[in-house]
């Protein structure tokens, strides 16, 4: 299974999604963000690496930590000399060794961004309960749709956790992205995990966050019969 | 039936092709140069749709034309291409199509400091051995230049990323060694930083090759090419000045490196405080 995990905005949590998601599924976490890289990374072959022909996708996975992940480069020269193209091909072979593949999108709507819609079997979508993020989560939906990426979810990250299940508001968001949503709370747990560089689910087991992403990644799982 | 027709055009050593396709019926079309390379055109740093390495697949309308082009340094030859017919289009997204759609992600060209000029004219420059001195560098040089380029360009791996050790160079003869891993900087430096230092670089060079002359001829060969007499007045003046700023940029580095030295953020203590 491949699923990218995009938003159109920056800024909304995609990161933290997409690295407690492929904590939940067991999934390589592919950091695909090549002008910023967003996860924890060390020495070692990247994904600038990869796609410039110098490594294998399989021998830059990191195993270490508590989530397997293909982490990015870290310069201007790195991604310039990076062949985006070969990310599908990479992302396809990570998903032969490893079963589960998140990939972690940039933001926007150029090529890096559509490349690992196209390299996916399914995506999800971040978005936050403000009119810029859900414009632009609509843009990004299309760009799925053209590319024939079918949405799983839509994750509304960053609720006010006195307001967190509001079906009002997620019914009407469904409707306009197209895909059941998910809401998770501003959580000071969750963004302290994320800079440690730790799944929520490991900080705290209890914590709203962490059921929300269990939930997530199971529904993900029977949708995709994966 | 698919028919091809071509010109050829050869400008400046590259030859120019224009091929125009026409059939009478709708048809799907596979045309492979003859030539090779092909340059074909691009968009957005990617060969434009159609075009994989020497072929281009494409379809004709009914009774319509296909016009398409491509340059190649090989001479001209008939037929610069050989047509075929009826293959099923393809209807699958590639990733070409998504980086000519949406548009290429890379960094531009612009937002990378300046090449290491250490490895092109300078290194062959200082290459010359002066009088009396070896050129102990190059060793050093060989093997840095065979050294992935990758670890230098990230910081967190290039030991040199911070620039080279000027304090030291500064107090020694003023000269700068010849290691280009040392000459460059990582991504963050400025550009401008980088284009002084090859001005003087070269200055040096052009220095160094006054200091090694054996004989009237040769010295006077030597102040010919450096522009004359006067010129060379001026060049040692003006090695003066970059003696004089490079040690005040030493102090002022090493303010700044005591600084960096002393200064320890208790991220661990805010962030239980915050």
């Amino acid at each position: 299974m491949i699923l990218t995990v995009t938003a159109g905005k920056g800024g909304v949590g995609k990161s933290t999604v997409a690295y407690n998601l492929a904590a939940e599924l067991d999934a390589v976490v592919v950091d695909a963000d090549l002008g910023m890289a967003d996860l924890p990374t060390a020495r070692g072959p990247d994904l600038h690496d990869v796609l410039a022909g110098r490594a294998t996708a399989t021998e830059a996975v990191r195993e270490g930590g508590p989530v397997a992940i293909l982490p990015c480069g870290r310069s201007l020269a790195g991604a310039r000399a990076a062949d985006s193209t070969a990310l599908v091909e990479a992302v396809r072979a990570v998903q032969r060794s490893y079963g589960r593949v998140v990939i972690d999108s940039p933001a926007g709507m150029r090529s890096d961004a559509g490349l690992p819609l196209l390299a996916a079997d399914a995506c999800l979508l971040v978005t936050c309960p403000t009119e810029a993020a859900v414009a632009d989560a609509v843009r990004a939906r299309e760009l799925a749709r053209v590319l024939d990426t079918p949405l799983t979810r839509v994750v509304l990250n960053r609720v006010d956790p006195e307001n967190l299940d509001n079906s009002d508001r997620d019914d009407r968001l469904a409707t306009t992205l197209g895909a059941p949503v998910v809401a998770l709370p501003e959580s000071e747990t969750l963004a302290r995990a994320q800079r440690a560089g730790q799944p929520v689910g490991v900080v705290d087991p209890s914590a709203t966050a962490t059921h929300r992403f269990q939930t997530l990644a199971r529904t993900i799982q029977t949708t995709l019969g994966r | 039936m698919a028919t091809l027709d071509w010109q050829q055009r050869r400008t400046d050593g590259v030859t120019l092709v224009e091929l125009l396709v026409t059939s009478e019926r709708t048809c799907h079309v596979r045309i492979e140069s003859t030539l090779t390379p092909v340059w074909p055109p691009r968009r957005q740093g990617v060969p434009d749709t159609g075009w994989t390495d020497n072929t281009f697949e494409g379809t004709i309308q009914d009774g319509g034309r296909l016009v398409l082009g491509f340059a190649t340094p090989a001479e001209p030859t008939d037929p610069p291409a050989v047509l075929e017919t009826e293959e099923e289009p393809s209807e699958t997204v590639e990733p070409r199509d998504i980086v000519r759609a949406l548009g290429d992600a890379a960094p531009p060209r612009d937002a990378l400091p300046a090449p290491k000029l250490g490895e092109t004219e300078t290194t062959a420059v200082e290459r010359e051995p002066t009088v009396g001195e070896t050129v102990s560098t190059t060793p050093e040089r060989s093997s840095s230049s065979t050294t992935d380029a990758r670890n230098c360009e990230q910081p967190a791996t290039c030991q040199q990323g911070t620039g080279p050790d000027l304090g030291v160079r500064a107090g020694a003869r003023g000269r700068v060694p010849n290691n280009p891993d040392t000459n460059h900087f990582s991504d963050a430096a400025p550009a401008v930083l980088e284009a002084w230092f090859d001005e003087i670089n070269s200055r040096l060079a052009t220095a160094e090759r006054l200091t090694s002359l054996e004989s009237a001829e040769a010295a006077s060969d030597a102040v010919e090419r450096a522009g004359g007499l006067q010129a060379v007045e001026q060049l040692q003046a003006q090695l003066a000045t970059d003696r004089e700023q490079l040690e005040k940029l030493a102090t002022r580095q090493e303010s700044l490196t005591q600084r960096l030295d002393a200064v320890d953020i208790p991220v661990q203590a805010l962030d239980r405080l915050t």
